[in-house]
């Protein structure tokens, strides 16, 4: 199984270079990694965060229609 | 054993922020903050710990002896929150922000300043909780279960008890949503997610677990909170509320807790066993997908906790067998550890014995659990101290005999000394004695029908009543030991290496011991062969 995402761990430096010219692949910068990295930490945390806020209220919700 | 070249790099990066105050309190790194954690999780265990030799004291003899009912109530209350919010939760918490970083070869959690933010909650939390001791009226008296209409019987202590609890939550909801977010976006390349290892599977799994059910228990004491002081009788009989229906919520989140607590623990006995056998796990992947089951199966068993309050036969049934399903991931489990233990070059370590005391010992609270899931057999346990035997037995030799055995097998790690393997064993054996001696004779206790949270009894149960109190405080005093061994490791003795053990596998054994402030800031490249499960085949 792969890691989804994990390309964006690899770096400049890391990647073997002939091949990926080759086969057009975009080489990104250190920084360029870091920022995709961040920004797919963050879409995981606030769908997380969406799902337990929807428990909380959702819960809270069927009580209040419960009654 | 292999390292990798961020070693170098992290050698000559070692910065640490200066001063405590820096360090401690603005950290945002993934090893202090598991230190925080872990330290946070010692000092509730002696509290806790305190407060259920008091129980245990009351309860050495029959009659009324030391402490008046109202708050022996208190104790056994505040106890179970304090143990499995203060204790257990932030140790398994602690562990995950040292280690799951070290082992996929992330420079950090993912997000740092949630991090710090996810700790420095509890201590007000907690502060908070416990103060409601102090408050008129005293604490929480209704059990750490919350009940209503009991729980909202309470004076000052109701609203400050939910108001902890709502931290709690958000403190553990933010840092399973950091634990999830650092696996599945910031492993290193190569690291596929079935080469993790499998406390870090265990760990992931059971952040899915705490995100579902953490916000399901603050819904609940919500509207205890709006019961209690804006009169919405959503639990409130005589409003024309249900209080069963809060049994039922308050055990859709309880029961899942309890793999919450326990599945971590797989994880770290599923490291120490392959370690010190000096095999590969065996069966791997089925390790992987009996977790999930478990964690899966915790959904659909919470009425188990209540068949008493009477529902149909059908529900019943339905809940019995779905508990005793559980038996099979969990049996998958104990049967590869025991396999993987089998012609295994063994040696027994400090780690390693805790390791097999958690195999046995859970394995006798595992079956109890069977026991109390025939429908006509709990109609006779329910309430008594089989039950509390058969919880003690999963959550103190399994849980916390797990956080030890953890403690030991990565303190050198964490520390670069070795702790000192005599006192360890002397920890080790104390430990298993004394806590047979204190909740195997509660199973007879039970069987003969004491019931649980009285501090008053009948004179039958007298016998077993104090062999299980000399091996409380047998226990309780044990656990000075260790503590006074963490503390002379964390201070000198003999230099770890960076392997530390023998048969030590994986990307944290790669990194110079003690773990350097920032490791792998450049992605560690990977190959499979130093890899616990590199070489699985999938």
């Amino acid at each position: 199984m792969r890691c989804w995402l994990m390309a964006t761990r690899f770096t400049e430096k890391e990647l073997p270079r002939s091949p990926s010219r080759e086969r057009g692949i975009k080489i990104m910068s250190e920084s360029e990694t870091i920022q995709r990295q961040r920004a797919a930490a963050m879409r995981t945390v606030w769908i997380l965060a969406g799902v337990a806020l929807l428990v909380y209220f959702g819960f809270i919700a069927s009580g209040v229609m419960a009654r | 054993m292999a390292t990798t070249h961020a070693d170098h790099h992290d050698d000559h990066h070692d910065h640490k922020p200066s001063g405590f105050f820096q360090r401690w309190v603005l950290s945002t790194n993934h090893k202090d903050i598991g230190t925080l954690y872990l330290v946070f999780a010692l000092i509730m265990f002696l509290v806790g710990g305190a407060m259920a030799l008091i129980i245990r004291a009351e309860l050495f003899q029959p009659g009324l002896q030391l402490v008046d009912p109202e708050f022996f109530n208190q104790m056994t209350t505040m106890h179970a929150l304090v143990m499995i919010f203060g204790a257990v939760m932030p140790a398994f918490v602690g562990l995950a922000n040292w280690m799951v970083p070290l082992m996929i070869g992330a420079p950090d959690m993912a997000l740092p300043r949630m991090n710090n933010w996810s700790f420095w909650i509890m201590p007000f939390a907690f502060g908070l909780l416990l103060l409601t001791l102090f408050v008129p009226g005293g604490g929480p008296a209704g059990g750490w279960t919350l009940y209503p209409p009991l729980s909202l019987q309470g004076g000052n202590n109701v609203a400050m008890t939910i108001f902890a609890i709502h931290m709690m939550g958000v403190s553990s909801i933010m840092g399973a949503i950091n634990i999830i977010a650092t696996i599945l976006n910031m492993r290193a390349p190569g690291m596929d997610l079935l080469k993790m290892p499998i406390f870090v599977w265990a760990w992931l799994i059971t952040a899915f677990l705490l995100i579902a059910v953490m916000p399901v228990l603050a819904g609940a004491v919500t509207m205890l909170l709006t019961d209690k002081f804006f009169l919405t009788s959503f639990f409130n009989a005589a409003g024309g509320g249900d209080p069963v229906m809060f049994q039922h919520i308050f055990w859709f989140f309880g029961h899942p807790e309890v793999y919450i607590m326990i599945l971590p623990a797989f994880g770290v006995v599923s490291e120490i066993i392959p370690t010190f056998a000096r095999k590969p796990l065996f069966g791997y992947q089925a390790m992987v997908y009996a977790t999930a089951s478990i964690a899966f199966l915790s959904f659909i068993v919470w009425a188990h906790h209540m068949f008493t309050v009477g529902m149909p036969m059908g529900g019943e049934l339905f809940f019995m067998y779905a508990t005793m399903l559980i038996a099979v991931p969990t049996g998958v489990k104990v049967f590869n550890w025991v396999s993987t233990i089998w012609k295994g070059s063994m040696t027994f370590e400090t780690p390693m014995l805790f390791a097999l005391g958690f195999v046995v010992l859970f394995t006798i609270g595992g079956f109890s659990g069977l026991m109390l899931a025939i429908v006509p057999a709990d109609f006779q346990y329910h309430d008594t101290y089989f039950v509390v035997a058969h919880f003690h037995y999963v959550l103190v030799t399994g849980a916390v005999f797990s956080i030890m055995a953890a403690a030991y097998f990565w303190l050198p790690k964490w520390t670069g000394h070795m702790y000192n393997e005599t006192l360890g064993k002397w920890h080790f054996w104390l430990s298993a004695i004394s806590v047979n001696v204190l909740f195997f004779p509660q199973h007879f206790l039970g069987l003969a029908g004491m019931p649980r949270r009285i501090p008053d009894y009948n004179v039958a149960f007298a016998d077993f009543n104090m062999i299980s109190t000399i091996g409380g405080f047998a226990f309780g005093f044990s656990q000075l030991l260790f503590v006074y061994i963490v503390w002379q490791t964390a201070r000198g003795g003999q230099k770890a290496t960076a392997g530390v053990w023998e048969g030590a596998k994986g990307l944290e054994w790669t990194v110079p011991s003690p773990a350097p402030h920032h490791t792998f800031s450049t992605p560690p490249v990977i190959d499979d062969a130093m890899l616990a499960h590199g070489n699985t085949v999938h």
